[in-house]
């Protein structure tokens, strides 16, 4: 799947991840790769902003921590960001809902013809 | 200097340290670490699974990504800071304030040259008004002359071209320092090019228009006299004009297109 299509659910992914354990940029890349099987194309310094921004929201809160011997800035959602996810996730369900529903609509409608 | 050891995470860490320069340090030094724990990570998971240091190295930055592509988004987060901006101002204005000074150097050369070659009274005219006895006995006493009015001739000449030089000599000295300023890293970086390029060729190009039509109208009602200080500055404002115009068209069609 291609960033660009990644890019408007960005933030969710992130918030998602985030909401069971806290985590580090690259362990944010990793677990996003391994929970889609490499589906989702996306830059990895695309992530960075995205935390960045999400922290300057409050939905997200951080600080460094030594991880194998090396400083990472450690990341975990906050009340606010458990709410943010809460609510994204919401209108996530009900636009994939929607869009299935024309979609399997016409897959039915081409199911008939046939 | 070059240093052998160094790999390609560390050439483009270079890279995003002098791109984040424009940032406020806190949110550039996070961004450089986070980006380096990022990186090394990803090499080192590669060389885990057998690839070679270079090649993993290569590959932790083929999936970061760009820096042109990271500083950006950051940038996008982040509203410059008063200072930071006032900085960026000031930097931009004493570089194109030395390059104006010495600018007004090179019309002072050229103001010269009409001096020598059409004498005091094609680079300056003197009203009446001025030749004043106190004005005529300080000129008179300065200089041999025929007459106050030719004295007060050669004193504005010579002043005008010795001031543009000494200016064009400032502009030198300012533009030295801000340079080795800029080497050492102790000075903040400017506005971005495409600002500080229309600035220059619209200043510049204001002022050539604005000093030829005074020349021009100097030749028109005085007969020439005086026209020099104008005509000796109007071609190097017109000429540092179509320099920085040249350039701003260049960086507008090399802007990438979003």
């Amino acid at each position: 799947m291609s960033a660009d299509k990644v890019k408007g659910h960005l933030d969710l992914l992130l918030l998602a991840i985030l909401s069971t354990d806290p985590g580090h940029g690259y362990a944010v890349i990793t677990q996003l790769r391994e929970r889609t099987d490499g589906l989702l194309d996306l830059t990895e310094g695309a992530v960075y902003p995205a935390l960045h921004r999400l922290e300057d929201l409050g939905f997200l809160a951080s600080e460094w921590h030594p991880v194998n011997g090396r400083r990472r800035r450690l990341y975990r959602l906050t009340s606010s960001g458990h709410t943010a996810l809460a609510h994204q996730r919401t209108e996530w369900q009900s636009l994939t809902r929607a869009i299935g529903n024309v979609v399997s609509s016409s897959l039915a409608g081409t199911a008939e013809a046939r | 200097m070059n240093h052998p050891d160094e790999s390609p995470i560390d050439f483009y860490l270079d890279d995003l340290f002098e791109a984040t320069r424009a940032l406020p340090p806190r949110d550039a030094r996070y961004l450089l670490a986070e980006t380096e724990a990022h990186l090394r990570d990803s090499a080192d998971a590669a060389i885990a699974d057998g690839m070679q240091a270079y090649e993993a190295e290569l590959g932790a930055l083929a999936a970061f990504g760009t820096v042109d592509d990271l500083v950006p988004r950051e940038s996008q987060r982040i509203r410059m800071p008063l200072r930071t901006l006032a900085g960026q101002v000031l930097n931009s204005a004493v570089l194109l304030g030395a390059i104006g000074a010495m600018t007004v150097g090179a019309s002072g050369v050229v103001a010269g040259l009409i001096y020598l070659i059409g004498g005091a009274n094609s680079i300056v005219a003197v009203p009446a008004a001025v030749l004043t006895p106190q004005n005529c006995a300080r000129w008179l006493s300065q200089q041999a002359a025929v007459n106050c009015h030719q004295a007060a001739l050669s004193d504005w000449a010579f002043e005008t071209v010795y001031s543009r030089l000494a200016l064009g000599v400032a502009g030198v000295l300012l533009l030295v320092t801000y340079r080795s300023c800029q080497r050492r890293r102790t000075g903040n970086s400017g506005l971005k090019p495409i600002i500080t390029d229309t600035a220059a060729a619209l200043a510049f190009a204001v002022a050539g228009l604005w000093t030829a039509g005074l020349g021009v109208d100097a030749m028109i009602v005085s007969g020439g006299q005086g026209a020099g200080q104008w005509l000796s500055a109007a071609p190097i404002a017109l000429a540092a004009a179509a320099i920085y115009g040249t350039r701003l068209a260049k960086r507008i069609r090399e802007e990438p297109l979003r």
